[in-house]
Order: C-alpha cells, then structure tokens, then sequence
C-alpha cells in the first residue's frame, strides 16, 4: 500500500505544472488565442522566480517574479499577434525559440554561470506537513509532503472553472472564441479578451516555471522544462479547452510522467528508453480522441462535410 | 433544433486549431526579409551594447567573423549546406499548408542512421556516402509518417505531434547509441569515429566545407522548377492554400499533403545525413545546434522560394560562424543566435510592420 501511496505521490507532484499551465493555457485557447508558447513562458518564469527567490532569498516572492515573467511574456506574444500581426502559432513557435536563447543569454551573462544556475542558498518554497492525516492509508502518505503549490494549484483550478463557466468573463471568453462577429455586435472587443486570455495562460505557465526551479531542486538550465510546456497545451487540446476536460487529460499525463519517473527506478527497461513514455503517451491520447470523434461522426449527420454533388453551372 | 444549434457544440469535437494555407502568413517580397535582418542585427547590437564589455568588437565579430579567414568561411558553408537543406524541409511542409516542427527530431534519428550505416557497410567510400545518405532521407521520411498518418487520417495537429516526436527522437537516439552504437573507448556520448573514406569530399581544408554543399545547391534548383514550372508543383500549392478547393478540382488534396510531409522529412533526415559525413564524420549527442528548428527561420527569411532560402541559409551561416567568432573574442555568447532567430521570425512574418512601405 505504501508503494501505491508513493506512486500516488510522485503522480501529485508531476501533475502541478502541467495541470497549473493548462489550466492558463485553456483561457487562451477557448477565446480562439492559442498559445503553442506555453513551455517558453514556462522556461523564462523558471529562471525568474529562481533568480528572484534566490536574489530576496524569498520564495514567495520568487512565485511573484515568475508569474510576472511568464504574464510579461504572453504580453510579448499578444503584441507580437495584435500589434505587429503574426500569425499566432508562429509567433509563439517564435517566442519558444527566443525563451531559449533568452535564458541562455541571461544565465551566461547577466549571472555569471556556465550552464546551470544553482544559486547556493536558495529557499524553497515550503512543503505542506499535515500532521495526524499522514496516517490515512494511501491517501495520507500521496498527500503527506507536497507543495504548497499543490494546494494553490487545486485552488487556482477550482476558481478557473467557476470564472469560465459562472462569469460575464467566462461568457464572453466562449463568445469571443465561437465568433469574433457575434462578440463584436454584442459590444465585446476581441482582442481586448484574447490579451486578457493570454495574460492569464502566461500567468499559469508563470506558476508552473517556477513550480519547477523552486519545489525540489533550486537549479536552472535551458532543458528545465523538458516539454512540460507542450505536454500542457496537449492537454488543452485533449481537454478541448474545458475544465473538466483538462483537468483530466492533465492527471492522465502526470500519470504517464509518474510511471514513467517509478519504472526507471525499477530497472526493467531501460530509463532512457522510458524518458519517451509522457510523449508517446500524449501522441497516442491524442490519437484515441480522434479515433473516438470519428466513431462519432460516422453517425452525425447533422452535418456534412462534403463537398456538393451538383457542381453549379455560369 | 436549428441547423446552427446543433452545429455549435460540434465544433469543438475536432481539434481547436485550425491550420490552414501558411503561405498568406508570409505575404511579402523579399525585401521584408531584408529590412527585418537589418533590423534584428540592429537590436542584436543593442543586447551585445546591454551585456558586453566591448560591443564594436563583439558585433564586428559577429557580422563579419565569417570572412576573416579560409577556414571560418568554409566552416559557414557546411553549416549553410545543412541549414539549406534543413530549410527547405520546412518549405516545402509550409507550401503544403502543413507544419513540420519536428525537422530536428528527423534529423537526429537520421543522423544516428547515417552514422551506423557508414560505418558498417563495407565497400567503396563513394557508394557507401550513397547509400548513407539515402537510409537518412528514408529515416527523416519514417519518422514523419506516424504524425503525418494522424493528420491526414484524423485531422490531428501536426504541429504537436512532430513536436513530440522531437522529444522521443533526443531520448530514443541517446538510448540506441548507448545500447548498441557507443564508441567504447570514449567518455562522451558518441560512436566511433568514421574512417576519412566515408567522410564527404571537402574543400577549403581544413574546414569542413564539402561537396554537400553542391547537393544543397542542385536541391534548390529541382525544388524551384517542380514549384514554379511544373504541374505538380501547382497543384501541391493548390491543395496546401485551399485543400477543398483542390478536391473540388479533383485534385487530391490528401495525397499531395502526404507526398509533402513524407518530403520535408526526407530533406530533413537528408540534412542530418549532410551533417554527420560532412561536418561531425561521427554520431555525437548534440551534433545538431538546433539545425532543424534554424531551419524554420531560414525557410521564412527566404520567404518559402528555394532560391530565397539558398540566400537565407548562407546569412544565417555567416551569423552562426560570426557568433562563434564572437564568443572567442568577446564575453557574448553563442545564444545571442537563437534570439535573433526568434525575433526574426516575428519581424518576417509580421503584417502590421513596414506596412506603410508595402503598399
């Protein structure tokens, strides 16, 4: 029992910056504003928070910096979308390539290390003990030592889901994403509403960045993220951008990550060839979702999606 | 219930991206991308002037360190015959209307391949580079067809899949060469070291320049014919701006986006093969500086025209060897390349900038 209470533990622990990050990047792919730049938001609020935190020697203050980081950097990706008129999927492939650098840059130049930055000294942000309840089987021994973050997540979560569901907010989030025309006529700005909706998926990404330099280990480099960013937004997309949706597709990932953490630890496969188990995981997720739809469709005929078989003539 | 009722929650069953006819992102002649690279170096000099000790060096370095010597300029030939190739992987997936972000996984897998082949196959160096290069292409070709089977089949985003097929090719590569391939006698992660017969004719000794930069070149011209002058190329830029279109005028949309898939994965896996036999003559983790993903850059700075990228992949050679240049003789590093091509991407495909010049 101990061993699954583990398991259950590892699984809680990776779900936080994905789960946090999709649960951002959902506002933003519900107002139609994708943000394919989440891991890039994710990597610069990393290094932020840990250069903040290190620098007050404040963890919280650390979070700060890189949920600011990560809102400036969606900020980055508005402009880059509204203002100089990209396309938002390059943009934001874009803003991934120009975190990395960025990060890189800072960590050579701006503080002095090689590759790696590990402040010595660096406070992390505090584990939750929650006394007498440790002793529940299973449950208690998954729960015993995570992260305040954790709770935040589960938290930031619970109200994402009342603001797009139960808000004027959340009303005109949808109105803009089914129809720029119809928000519009009803007195919505859309372009208000998507740098709105990217702000908070930077806001998100900027929680799970520094999830990752301040929970366990207080280091940085530029392969911090390790995809995390990317899985998240796969989770939007697995979720269709709904809270329920993400919340599940995130817990389905984290798994994966967790088993895959567990089994490199167990020696029976080789842990290199296990590293690729949250990857595959989401491709194939993806692929029973379509598989899934299709079933579905093959039945729907409300509409079709042929073309007409009388070709009109003059 | 209205037709329109029942259609709203439909809507959202299939994937939220809608990825369509890429070549109306890069609307503009080239003189975009011209006025975007002064202006990248422009801000690039004012990130060196933020962190460097001594700037006009440092950007001296890094805008003309290329042609200071023999050797820095063929070092920037066997990068831009590779950022060439790598370019006009994401060509052509762009003129199809697809995204090929996986480029650096391809390559990498192909590069394992190449290594492996060119080192175990017996017979003539000639046929072997051959044959190494060919099983690189079907590799890079391979590796594209799971993502580009579930975006034709089922409508599912290519760009993350190619984009996860990334990771697994970095984790599924490390591992191959640590189980099977590893140079024993080596502390780093690579496989022995290619006999010089493998290697791939170089020029400009003792650069690594090499005749793959001809390969690069002839690419270039087939790929500005099929595009400009022939049917084919027609029909596949057809079907990639307005796939229904296409079907409408019983061209098969389906199969041009698989032909152009399996293609820009073949150059891909083909760049990587360029890269082992003629800049690295072995597999080594990390033999690729993100030559895919600078491959992107370049494909747009050329805006999607083969001769366009051919130019593009020789600036960007040139910056990538002048930054080399400049990490020796100054304290900027390396990195400033990846912001520049970052922010070049934004310029180059920004509508609202330079407008005013446009019309």
């Amino acid at each position: 029992m101990n061993a699954f209470g583990d398991f259950l533990s590892l699984t809680l622990s990776s779900l936080i910056p994905i789960l946090v990050t999709s649960i951002g990047g959902m506002f933003a792919e519900r107002a139609r504003a994708t943000n394919i730049a989440l891991d890039g938001c994710m990597l610069v609020s990393a290094l932020a928070a840990l250069a903040i935190g290190a620098l007050l020697h404040n963890p919280w203050l650390g979070l700060l910096a890189g949920v600011l980081a990560g809102a400036l950097y969606a900020a980055l990706l508005a402009f880059a979308a509204f203002v100089l008129k990209c396309d938002l999927i390059i943009a934001g492939i874009a803003a991934n390539l120009l975190a990395t650098g960025l990060t890189l840059l800072i960590v050579q130049n701006v503080l002095d290390s090689p590759g790696t930055y590990a402040p010595q000294g660096t406070r992390l942000i505090p584990r939750v003990p929650i006394g007498p309840l440790a002793d529940i089987p299973v449950i208690g021994r998954a729960l015993a030592s995570q992260s305040m973050l954790f709770y935040l997540t589960v938290a930031a979560t619970i109200v994402a889901a009342i603001v797009i569901n139960r808000t004027r907010f959340g009303v005109r989030l949808k109105a803009v994403g089914e129809s720029d025309e119809a928000a519009e006529a009803a007195g919505i700005r859309p372009v208000a509403v998507r740098t709105v909706a990217l702000l908070l998926s930077g806001v998100g990404a900027g929680v799970g960045g520094a999830y990752l330099s301040l929970s366990s280990v207080a280091s940085f480099n530029s392969d911090l993220t390790g995809g995390i960013g990317f899985i998240a937004f796969a989770a939007v997309i697995f979720g269709r951008a709904t809270p329920f949706g993400t919340i599940v597709a995130s817990a389905l990932f984290a798994l994966a990550t967790a088993a895959s953490i567990q089994l490199q630890g167990a020696g029976i496969i080789d842990p290199q060839l296990l590293q690729i188990l949250p990857y595959v995981a989401t491709i194939l997720a993806l692929f029973l979702q379509a598989l899934r739809d299709r079933r579905r469709d093959r039945f729907d005929a409300s509409e079709t999606s042929y073309l007409p078989a009388i070709i009109p003539r003059g | 219930m209205t037709s329109a009722e029942r259609e709203a929650p439909r809507r959202r069953s299939v994937p939220l991206i809608v990825v369509d006819g890429v070549r109306r992102i890069v609307p503009m002649g080239l003189w975009q991308s011209a006025l975007a690279v002064i202006a990248g170096l422009i801000i690039c000099f004012f990130i060196i002037l933020a962190v460097g000790g001594t700037p006009l060096v440092a950007f001296k370095a890094f805008t003309l360190g290329t042609f200071q010597n023999a050797y820095s300029f063929g070092s920037m030939i066997a990068i831009a015959t590779v950022l060439a190739v790598t370019g006009f992987s994401s060509t052509v997936a762009f003129r199809a209307g697809a995204f090929n972000i996986g480029s650096e996984g391809q390559l990498v897998m192909a590069g394992l391949v190449t290594a492996v082949v060119a080192q175990h196959l017996p017979g003539p160096g000639g046929v072997v580079q051959i044959v190494a290069l060919l099983a690189a292409a079907a590799t890079g070709m391979l590796w594209i067809a799971v993502p580009t089977y579930l975006r034709v089949r089922f409508r599912i985003n290519e760009i993350l899949t190619t984009l996860m097929m990334n990771y697994i090719a970095a984790d599924l590569s490390l591992f191959l060469v640590n189980s099977y391939f590893r140079d024993k006698t080596s502390g780093a992660v690579e496989t022995p070291p290619l006999a010089p017969s493998r290697w791939l004719a170089g020029f400009l000794a003792p650069s690594a320049a090499n005749i793959g930069a001809f390969v690069a070149l002839a690419i270039g011209l087939v790929l500005w014919f099929v595009f400009t002058k022939t049917r084919v190329g027609m029909r596949m830029e057809v079907a990639g701006l307005q796939p229904a279109f296409a079907d409408y005028l019983g061209i098969r949309s389906v199969r041009y986006l698989w032909n152009s898939m399996l293609g820009s994965g073949g150059l891909a896996g083909l760049a990587g093969g360029l890269a082992i036999l003629g800049i690295s003559h072995e597999y080594i983790d990390g033999f690729s500086p993100q030559y895919g993903f600078l491959g992107i850059t370049v494909a747009l700075i050329g805006r999607l025209r083969p001769l366009g990228v051919l130019v593009a992949a020789a600036l960007y050679a040139c910056l990538i060897t002048g930054a080399t240049a400049m990490q020796a003789v100054s304290n900027v590093p390396y990195s400033l390349v990846f912001i520049l091509q970052g922010i070049l991407i934004l310029l180059i495909t920004s509508q609202g900038l330079f407008r005013g010049r446009a019309a």
